[in-house]
């Protein structure tokens, strides 16, 4: 079965920035990335065998989340359900047939961890540990090259999210003062121009 | 030039001439672009241009969220005087620069003129 992975149809881009951010991110990573669509259809091909490696999943995001202090500070106070959603979230990514409200749940995930002060370094580096873990039990149960495969269609994938996710923390960062300040995006892209042409001469 | 960017410069320049103590003024647009100049040489117009619309709009989301109502100025007081700015129609702002003796009200009232006309050329 293929998945067409567009955005929802019959969407408009309309005038709210962060809905326009979030469509135009999906269009820019799709085009780079590449199309997802045969990935996802190789994941859902598979997920009978890879189901089983959810549990193990939560555990090892959770180890890289909390491992490192300086980020698992940022999340004191967190959601206690966190270990099922992240599993939920693994098992969605898997299925092969994600809705288009789990795109927009990517994006959205990426406004959050702004708010808990999750880099998006952070989410990089994680997005890295859980594509190793995926490879791993890959090589562990699949021959080398039905292993590279699906691997490639996973990696494909999740940084389609990653990159989502770093446009919404980036979005969550300048809708922020925006909001706060009144200034619009083209002026604070403006100024950003300029501090930035400024840093470079010197 | 255009017609109308050499009405604006117009209207810049009897500004600062007429007022006493206006050592210059910029028009320039809310995404901080400049539209029309007659700052003082050695002014980095371009990051002057983007604070004033940062500025504006700073004070029209302060005044709305103090309950104020709509923005009639901003003014900063330095040392050495006075930056003010106002809206010069939709989509522009009217920024001018006053030595520290400057009497504002005469400021306030040619700015405010000078924006009225400016906001029919843009």
């Amino acid at each position: 079965m293929t998945v067409a992975v567009t955005r929802p149809p019959g969407t408009v881009l309309g005038e709210d920035p962060t809905d326009r951010e979030q469509f135009v991110a999906f269009d820019h990573l799709t085009a780079l990335i590449g199309p997802v669509d045969s990935d996802l259809a190789l994941l859902a091909g598979q997920a009978d065998r890879t189901r089983h490696w959810a549990d193990e999943f939560a555990v090892a995001y959770y180890d890289a989340f909390y491992g490192y202090e300086a980020e698992a500070q940022g999340l004191e106070g967190g959601d206690p359900d966190r270990d099922r959603a992240i599993r939920r979230w693994f098992l969605a990514l898997i299925s092969g047939r994600p809705r288009a409200a789990f795109w927009q749940r990517q994006f959205a995930v990426g406004l959050v961890n702004f708010r808990h002060r999750v880099s998006g370094t952070f989410s990089i580096a994680v997005g890295s540990r859980i594509q190793q873990f995926f490879l791993d039990q890959c090589l562990k149960e699949y021959e080398p090259a039905e292993a590279i495969a699906l691997y490639s269609a996973f990696k494909r994938v999740t940084d389609l999210v990653v990159g989502l996710m770093a446009e919404g923390h980036h979005r969550g960062f300048t809708s922020a003062i925006e909001d706060l300040t009144g200034m619009s995006g083209p002026l604070l892209d403006r100024m950003a121009e300029i501090a930035v042409s400024g840093i470079q001469e010197d | 030039m255009t017609n109308r960017a050499q009405a604006m410069e117009q209207t810049l320049r009897t500004l600062v001439g007429s007022t006493p103590d206006l050592q210059g003024a910029a028009v320039v647009s809310i995404d901080g672009l400049v539209l029309c100049s007659a700052l003082p040489s050695g002014v980095d117009e371009d990051r002057v241009s983007a604070m004033a619309a940062a500025l504006l709009s700073l004070g029209e989301r302060t005044a709305s969220e103090l309950a104020r109502g709509g923005l009639e100025q901003v003014y900063v007081k330095g040392d050495n005087g006075y930056v003010v700015l106002m809206r010069a129609g939709e989509e522009t702002v009217l920024e001018a620069i006053a030595g520290p003796a400057a009497k504002l009200g005469m400021v306030l009232l040619d700015m405010k003129r000078a924006a009225q006309e400016l906001s029919r050329l843009v």
